[in-house]
Formats: C-alpha cells, structure tokens, sequence
C-alpha cells in the first residue's frame, strides 16, 4: 500500500465521496483541504481530486 | 430510497441491529455520505461532525473521539447535560452512546418524543427508543452513556 493506492482512492473519492480523507493524508503527509470546508464532503473531495489532478495521479 | 430500495435498507438494518424490531421504526431519508449522526444530532444535514481534521469540529472542543469531546462539542451549541431521555415541553435532548469513553453514535429526539438517528452513512431512521440501536454487535452503537438538552430554537417548541 501507499502511493500506489492514490489513484485508485481518488477514483472512488470522484465516484461516491467517501471520506477517505485520513487515509490520503497519511500516505501524502499533506492537506490540500482548506480548513473553512472542513466536514463539507464534497468540498473536501473537490479539494484532493483537484491535488490529484496536479499531482497527474487522476486525469 | 436513493440509491437502494426501502427493502434493502431494512434489510440491512435489521441485520445491524439485532433489536431494532423491538419497538417501531421507519427509515426518513435516503443513503447520504454528505452528514454524520453526530452533524444529525446537532441538526445539520449538509456538514460532516467529526474531530478536525476530518471534518467540521467546533472551535476550542479538544480534537478527540471522546464521549466527553463531543459532549462539548453540543455544549458549544447550547445543549447542557441531563439526567434522562424523559421528553421534556420546550426541550430537545440527545442521547449519546459510547464504549469506555470513546463516542459511538448520538441520537435526537423529535417533539413527539420520538427519536431520530442518522445511520453512519445509511438512511436516517425514527426509532421509538433508544435501546433499539444498543448491544455488543459488530454495527451496533453500544450503550447510552450521556443525555443533554437545549430549549428548542424553532417553531417546532414542544
């Protein structure tokens, strides 16, 4: 497990936003959620899917 | 029921809670990642409760899954410990369960005396009592370990 995972998170983050946030968090060590939309899920989701997207690990 | 059948999630539901059955329930709304049952209590339905930074937490409540946490995390709302679940006119109360300490799941009750539960991420149900949702099994929330209670502050005051 690990980085390997990432995609397949974020794929399922873009699907369904299960907050899979803590488990992101502990294999990137960061947080790209802005601390005003903590517990918005689908802010929140936006947020990584957006880092995802930087990172080249989603489309 | 959004995204399963009303026969599906009792069926679920009922599989969960091995003591559901003994009083009378009905699922009020379909399967919703957006809220938690500790934002349902609180009467939100579009926020996740949960200790930053996982989700939303109130300012100044200590970060933990703690019986007591979350116990403050109502106080920062206006709920004030109490000693029963007795419906009380001009109140609303909560229930919250717990397992040595830590939070399992909190509870709202209706004006009609009824209680109200959102399900982790399933529906939200109204369930007569509270020990519906108790017991030691897998899903089950445990024990009611904590009630508190707010003067009502819309026009549903009883």
């Amino acid at each position: 497990m690990g980085r390997p995972v990432l995609p397949l998170i974020l794929d399922r983050l873009a699907v369904n936003a299960d907050p899979w946030f803590w488990a992101l968090r502990a294999i990137t060590g960061v947080d790209p959620v802005d601390p005003r939309d903590a517990g918005k899920i689908g802010r929140m989701a936006e947020a990584w899917l957006a880092w995802g997207r930087e990172q080249k690990l989603t489309p | 029921m959004g995204s399963r059948t009303e026969a599906d999630a009792i069926a679920d539901l009922e599989r969960w809670f091995s003591r559901l059955r003994t009083g009378t329930y009905k699922v009020t709304s379909a399967y919703d990642r957006k809220y938690n049952c500790a934002a349902f209590a609180a009467g939100q339905t579009d926020t996740w409760w949960e200790p930053a930074p996982d989700g939303y937490w109130p300012p100044g409540v200590p970060s933990e899954y703690t019986v007591d946490a979350y116990a403050a995390a109502y106080g920062s709302i206006g709920f004030v410990e109490c000693d029963t679940a007795t419906s009380e006119r001009g109140f609303e109360k909560i229930a919250i369960y717990g397992d040595n300490g830590d939070f399992v799941h909190a509870a709202r009750q209706l004006p009609s005396g009824v209680w109200t539960s959102k399900l982790g991420r399933a529906e939200d149900i109204e369930h007569e009592t509270l020990q519906q949702l108790e017991g030691n099994g897998q899903w089950e929330y445990r024990f009611v370990v904590k009630f508190m209670k707010r003067r009502w502050t819309t026009k549903a005051d009883g």
